[in-house]
């Protein structure tokens, strides 16, 4: 064992806990509360002696003001960059010399750290994630370092990447209140003016533990690793913040048709993108389960009706996709095509919106509506054979959709909605004045 | 707890007490669960029962790939046609059969190697099973299938070429193997596809997607003796013999150069290597080892500590020894920097190569690399998915029974004397080729 964990590990306090056992999606859920707010969600699988370890926050770039863009994902990286007892870059060693593997990924709503480890080593692990959420050091040199690591994460991902710019115009696009319009990496200039105090402050206010849910999910002996998470984590802290669970609705639904084309002269893809603003699942939960099902029969595998009819038929698309983005707060929509060569951009979006609205002419089936269902739960088991899998489900479940319950009412849904939700959502969404139509050109 | 998990358990405990003499009774308790046997048409079939399971991993695999094409890209765009006419169903009928009962089918193609890969829940499993053979007996392929999937290829070049890290590697590959296979992507370029007709690929599909010339793996709750009984009732029927054709050899020369592409960007990608050895070579897992300590291994490698975290001249940056093949492979580096940085990146690499050749490792990076193989390995059991390819690159590339599962036995005697020494067989400053695209 690293000497300056040991340090760490002998700060050990007792609270009090509530227990409860939930079975969710045919998984034996164990969840308590320390009294420093923490939530923590245990699952034991008896399959190999390997265990997912993830910390998710409720905090991402929804939270940052305008100017501060990139603050949540940047705090991500310096969240590496030292603690009180680890050096800069010597969580990630730790864990691989344990025989694991370790990240960390900032959304619009969330940020969580991950570590999938042989659980013998479970112990070891859990006690670097607490200092990341209570001791985490800011040296100045380091952030100096890790804004231009950011920079060039930055030019990797959108700036030399045509789709990565584009989707990026999409989402600035979209929406002129609601903070997914912003990337999560940030604005370049903001990235370049964020201080070392900004982060801070940031840290202190989001990263409490009434704002955290660690989850674990592997072979482990829930009774014993209950206790030392209460051991662990039951640090006290003054920082009582808690993400308010209530969503305001503040949708920007049908605030009128916006068109934008990026032009990347260097590029030799073209593609277009056809969106629709949609609702939060917490808001709308039938709408959203309804909209989810609306996607995958209008795009998901070659049985999908906008394959067929683009790429099949009309063979002006090589591929058809698409996404219902769920979001804390009402999100998108959307369907994306890269063109055949020879044809035109004006061609394919023409085509693009006339494919998805001949479901209007061609009503949804409650044959493809079973298919869709069962796709759904198959892909469960599929994304349920890894602990990582499970534990990302639990995870974003509770961030987003507000609780890792809501697993098992979104599956009650699927198995509830017909065809008629569908042709609902449908009418309600996919009108024009809701509609945001890009093209990427050269 | 199942026996395959429990077998597991064993062998970890095991190995944590370095008791490798009984590391071989744990093999034999994990064979238990694996079966293997081949069909008087050749057909070589491995199942392996996972009990608690509730879906299967189906793979076929082919020994066949770029490597046997006579025509660029004639390979990859033969696993692409594949699912889509066939003599007994509707065009698509067959892929859309799967995705309706939950299921996800998806093929490939590589230099070496090519699958078709199904996900399936267990309840359908024969269903799936039939569907498979009938893909393999009733292929059908005519310009109407091509004038679909011709377009989607090209597309998917030129999204390719947009990605500056994918063009490196495009650049790269060709530079150090010349008009050889290896020296293109499998799916070639676009005049190439254009050339290629559905008789090529009938040709194609004939002397090589044959049962002696495959190997079926399937992963996940299985009945045994059921499966074998439908196996060997059903899939004797496909008939086929593989065609003989000789493998074009690497022309070995002095790769040492360097090579810029400019483009309007505001990084540069640079990928430095040279060509290295093949699966069959005894020091494999060294060089695993060795590429883990030096750039391979993220956060814990040196290159990513130096590059990265001292100067944070990169997001990223990577080495492999990229061996897993049949013929020669390739040892490369590779990262993204702003433009103005690029020399310094290339000192850099170039600076650390010849320290790990000069220098070795330390005992403790030794130490750090082997757990992480080891538990590598044990995570990645998790997936029925990698479990199943490594039973078809075993098959196909001739390799010793659970020979990936025994890279832990091997990575558990390497001393660091040895890691030295093969660094400095392996590891060529004098032959390295810099492929730099990018601004300035």
């Amino acid at each position: 064992m690293n000497f300056k964990i040991v340090g760490v590990f002998c700060i050990v306090l007792f609270f009090s806990v509530r227990v409860y056992g939930e079975s969710v999606m045919g998984l034996d859920v164990e969840e308590f509360y320390l009294d420093n707010g923490l939530k923590v969600l245990l699952v034991n699988r008896g399959v190999l002696p390997v265990v997912s370890i993830q910390l998710w926050y409720k905090v991402g770039a929804i939270d940052e003001v305008d100017g501060k863009s990139g603050i949540a994902h940047f705090l991500e990286h310096m969240a590496f960059k030292g603690t009180k007892s680890l050096k800069p870059g010597e969580f990630s060693k730790i864990v691989r010399s344990l025989g694991g593997n370790d990240n960390a990924a900032t959304s619009w709503d969330y940020t969580f750290y991950y570590v999938n480890v042989p659980s013998e080593h479970t112990v070891k692990i859990l006690v670097m994630l607490k200092e990341m959420m209570f001791d985490v050091i800011f040296d100045n040199n380091e952030f100096e370092m890790e804004r231009k690591v950011i920079l060039e994460e930055r030019r990797m991902r959108y700036e030399d990447d045509p789709f990565g710019q584009f989707f990026e115009d999409f989402l600035s696009n979209s929406f002129k209140q609601i903070n997914y319009r912003r990337p999560i990496i940030g604005w370049e200039k903001d990235i370049r003016n964020l201080s070392l105090d900004d982060l801070k402050n940031f840290y202190n206010t989001y990263y409490s533990p009434k704002n955290a849910t660690l989850v674990l999910v592997g072979n482990i002996d829930k009774e014993k690793i209950s206790k030392e998470i209460r051991n662990i984590f039951s640090e006290s802290s003054k920082n009582l913040y808690q993400r308010e669970e209530v969503v305001k609705d503040i949708s920007e639904f049908n605030t009128g048709k916006v068109e934008f084309r990026t032009v990347r002269k260097d590029a030799k893809s073209k593609a277009v993108i056809v969106g629709f603003r949609t609702p939060s699942y917490r808001i709308s939960k039938r709408d959203t389960v309804s909209l989810e099902i609306l996607d995958y029969i209008l795009t998901d595998g070659r049985g999908s009706r906008m394959f067929k009819d683009l790429v099949v038929e009309k063979k002006v698309a090589s591929s058809v996709s698409g996404g219902v983005m769920i979001g804390k707060y009402p999100f998108l929509t959307y369907f994306f095509a890269i063109a055949n060569p020879d044809v035109s951009l004006d061609n394919l979006k023409s085509e693009m919106i006339n494919s998805i609205y001949s479901v209007l002419r061609q009503k949804i089936t409650q044959d493809e509506i079973s298919i869709v269902k069962r796709k759904i739960k198959a892909e469960k088991v599929y994304e349920f054979q890894k602990n990582s899998g499970i534990a990302w489900f639990l995870g974003w479940s509770e961030v987003v959709l507000g609780s890792y319950k809501e697993m098992d009412n979104f599956m009650k849904l699927v198995d509830e909605i017909n065809e008629n939700d569908v042709m609902e959502v449908f009418n309600k969404y996919f009108s024009e004045s809701n509609m945001i139509v890009g093209i990427l050109e050269n | 707890m199942n026996f395959l998990v429990l077998t597991l358990a064993i062998f970890l405990v095991l190995l944590g007490e370095e008791v490798m003499a009984d590391f071989y009774k744990v093999l034999e308790t994990i064979d238990k669960n694996r079966y293997d046997f081949v069909l008087d048409n050749g057909l070589k079939v491995v199942i392996l029962n996972i009990e608690d399971a509730k879906s299967l991993d189906i793979v076929i695999g082919f020994d066949t790939g770029s490597l046997n094409e006579s025509k660029p890209g004639l390979s990859y765009l033969t696993s692409q046609v594949l699912l889509f006419k066939n003599k007994k169903y509707n065009m698509l009928e067959i892929p859309k059969y799967i995705e309706s009962l939950g299921g996800v089918i998806n093929t490939s193609s590589g230099h070496d190697i090519s699958t078709i890969e199904i996900k399936c829940l267990q309840e359908d499993t024969y269903d799936v099973l039939s569907k498979l053979l009938d893909i393999l007996t009733g292929f059908e392929v005519d310009d109407e299938v091509l004038s679909i999937v011709k377009p989607s290829i090209i597309s998917s070049i030129k999204a390719k070429d947009d990605d500056p890290w994918d063009y490196t590697r495009k650049v790269f590959l060709k530079e150090l193997y010349g008009t050889h296979p290896y020296g293109r992507e499998p799916e070639s370029d676009e005049e190439s596809i254009n050339k290629i007709t559905p008789i090529d690929i009938k040709n194609f599909f004939r002397d090589f997607y044959t049962p002696d010339n495959a190997t079926l793996a399937i992963v996940g709750k299985v009945e045994k003796e059921k499966i074998i009984k439908f196996l060997t009732e059903n899939y004797s029927k496909w008939k086929g013999k593989k065609a003989t054709y000789n493998v074009p050899k690497i022309k070995k020369s002095n790769s040492k150069r360097e090579v810029k592409i400019k483009r309007d960007l505001k990084q540069s990608t640079i990928r430095i290597g040279h060509l290295s050895t093949n699966i069959k070579d005894k020091n494999r897992i060294k060089l695993k080892v060795l590429n883990h300590i030096l750039g391979g291994g993220g956060f814990g490698s040196r290159l990513m500590e130096k590059v990265r975290e001292k100067e944070g001249l990169a997001y990223g940056i990577t080495s492999n020894f990229y061996i897993d093949r049949k013929l020669e492979g390739y040892f490369f580096v590779g990262t993204q920097t702003e433009n103005k940085n690029v020399k310094k990146v290339i000192e850099i690499i170039t600076n650390e190569i010849k320290e790990i050749i000069d220098n070795g490792v330390s005992q403790k990076e030794l130490d750090d690399t082997k757990n992480f193989l080891k538990g590598s390995m044990l995570l990645s059991m998790e997936s029925f998915s990698t479990i199943a390819n490594f039973l078809i690159s075993e098959k196909i590339l001739k390799l010793d029974k659970n020979y990936f599962l025994k890279d832990i036995e091997r990575i558990s005697v390497i001393n660091k004397e040895e890691i030295k020494r093969i660094a400095k067989e392996y590891l060529k400053p004098e032959e390295l080729l810099i492929v730099i695209v990018g601004g300035e």
